[in-house]
């Protein structure tokens, strides 16, 4: 066999597995589309048929195919120019069925979303002919129309459709129809489409009944005005209550420097007087006049004892407390406060005890936190019976500086632990030998305790005792480490 | 020297490959390389038949078969991938 032979030999089983392969696509278009296969098969049966030829004749079997072959060939290359021709505006047509098929799909989207708006949507060219619209849109337009028609002769050129698609681009306009008592607001915008493929001008118009805004805003600007006069009405009046409340302070504030002078002095007078007289530097004083005397001295320094604490709450009330900061030892100068206070505890036979730390250093008010301590032990002292005890003590907590005041007292019921810090509140006691007070010592306690940022809380139980504490919070706490 | 026959397929090959050349940018054949070199080792064995009846007469008359059977081999491939495309199409969801 020869090369030839035996190239042509390649040939031919290439073209007859190539002509089976074509056999076997599965064409799955019609028409133009499925003519692919068919050409295939013939262009690789045309050369399938050579090759056979040219085995038969280069192995000497017979030369007979040989005249038929230049037939072949000469169809070849129209039939694969034809095959070329056929794929591609087969591939056209299907661009073509899908493109149409997509912008089917569109449309009927956009018109869905053009029916479900609320809006009036529409299309429309220069001359006012519409080729889309919505319902709204038609019955807005029916609205401009009528407008525009003999009822409203005076009517606003703009309203015509033709004058708003030649005026797109249109933001939004703001156009009112009809009669005062049943005006109708339309809101109009306007885009032009692209005119590139037509002369004639086209532009989508939107419509929107928007009177029911319009009329809302118109009431809420009516409201905002109606506001407007109230605030500046209330401001005049709420300027004249504070005129007058600063009045009303000043006459305070005068009556109270009037009272602690006009008071205080023949107060003074009184209690000096009946000392004179107890000591009978005037003359002698019979027994019975030294218990008389001693109940006018008694009542007096009790009088004064009120004055002095009503003066002190209304200072307090009124902000006019000056808060003066100074660092003390905590412990020692309660301790100091707390002896100087053992007289009283002795004369009521209870026993005063005080209990700290040594290096509690806190910045505060001395005066005022020295009057809170003092005020509940003299409280704790006048409410607990003899043989009783009253504790103070410092402890340095983790979140305060607790200054705890405990007595062994008659206590207070859990209904009056609040109302024990109003003024002039007391425990009802029925015991005629305790000294009564005025019912301002914890008043004026917690009004301090406030003043200068603490807080103040009570835990008592009937017939038990109670326990007053005063929390510092330890951003007042000095370290001097 | 040369058939009528053999010059009417060379001119038809210089006459339309331009034109199919431009064509075939814009088709999306599976194996449409295969096929394109299949048909330019055809269109080559065109002109090999022509030049043996000239020069070495021997070598070209092989070339010129060697190029068809070239050509078979591509569109053999060429048709291969083509139908197991169809195929695999056809067969899915």
């Amino acid at each position: 066999m020869s090369l030839v032979t035996a190239i042509d030999l390649v040939a031919a089983l290439a073209f007859l597995g190539a002509f089976a392969a074509a056999l076997a696509i599965r064409s799955h278009t019609r028409g133009v589309g499925a003519s692919l296969k068919y050409l295939l098969m013939a262009g690789v049966g045309l050369y399938l048929f050579v090759s056979v030829s040219n085995v038969l004749e280069h192995a000497g079997i017979t030369s007979a195919l040989d005249a038929y072959e230049d037939f072949a060939e000469v169809l070849f290359v129209p039939l694969v120019a034809y095959a070329l021709y056929a794929r591609s505006t087969s591939e056209q047509l299907i661009a073509a069925e899908s493109a149409e098929r997509c912008a089917r799909n569109e449309h009927s989207l956009l018109m869905s979303v053009v029916e479900a708006t609320p809006a009036g949507i529409l299309v429309a060219n220069g001359d006012g002919d519409v080729s889309l619209a919505n319902d709204e849109a038609r019955r807005i337009v029916g609205l401009l129309q009528q407008a525009m028609g003999g009822e409203s002769p005076g009517a606003d050129p703009v309203l015509e459709l033709s004058a708003i698609v030649r005026s797109a681009p249109v933001p939004g306009l703001l156009v009112s129809i009809g009669e005062e008592s049943a005006r109708t607001w339309i809101s109009v915008r306007a885009m032009p489409l692209g005119t590139e493929d037509t002369d004639v001008a086209r532009a989508v118009v939107v419509l929107e009944d928007v009177t029911e805004r319009v009329l809302t805003e118109r009431e809420l600007e009516g409201y905002r005005l109606d506001l407007e006069q109230l605030v500046d009405r209330r401001t005049g009046e709420l300027l004249e209550v504070n005129r007058e409340l600063e009045e009303a302070n000043q006459s305070r504030q005068r009556f109270l420097a009037n009272m602690s002078h006009e008071l205080r002095t023949p107060l003074n007078s009184i209690i000096g007087f009946t000392d004179l007289l107890l000591r009978e530097l005037p003359g002698p004083v019979t027994y019975e006049q030294r218990i008389q005397l001693g109940m006018v001295k008694e009542s007096s320094a009790q009088l004064l004892g009120l004055v002095d604490d009503v003066l002190e709450l209304a200072r307090v009330e009124s902000g006019h407390g000056v808060v003066t900061l100074s660092e003390i030892e905590l412990g020692a100068r309660i301790c100091a406060l707390i002896a100087s206070m053992s007289a009283l505890a002795e004369v009521r036979g209870v026993r005063l005890a005080c209990d700290h730390p040594d290096d509690v250093v806190v910045m505060t008010d001395t005066d005022k936190l020295g009057q809170i301590v003092r005020n509940l032990v003299s409280n704790a002292i006048k409410f607990t019976d003899r043989e009783g005890s009253v504790t103070v003590s410092v402890v340095a907590r983790a979140d305060a500086v607790a200054i705890a005041v405990a007595d062994t007292g008659i206590g207070v019921a859990p209904e009056d632990q609040e109302r024990i810090f109003e003024a002039f509140q007391q425990v009802d006691s029925t015991d005629r030998a305790r000294p009564q007070g005025t019912g301002l010592g914890l008043a004026i306690c917690r009004e301090l305790s406030e003043l200068l940022g603490y807080r103040m809380i009570v835990e008592s139980t009937p017939g038990e005792g109670s326990t007053f504490t005063l929390l510092i919070p330890p951003a007042e706490l000095v370290d001097r480490t | 020297m040369y058939q009528e026959s053999e010059i009417v397929d060379l001119l038809m090959v210089l006459f339309l490959t331009p034109i199919m050349a431009v064509s075939v940018r814009a088709i999306h054949v599976v194996g449409k390389r295969w096929f394109i070199a299949g048909y330019l080792a055809i269109a080559s064995g065109y002109v090999f038949t022509i030049a043996e009846g000239y020069i070495a007469p021997v070598l070209f008359n092989t070339l010129e078969h060697a190029a068809y059977a070239v050509g078979g081999v591509c569109f053999l491939a060429g048709l291969v991938a083509l139908a197991h495309a169809s195929r695999v199409r056809a067969e899915s969801p």
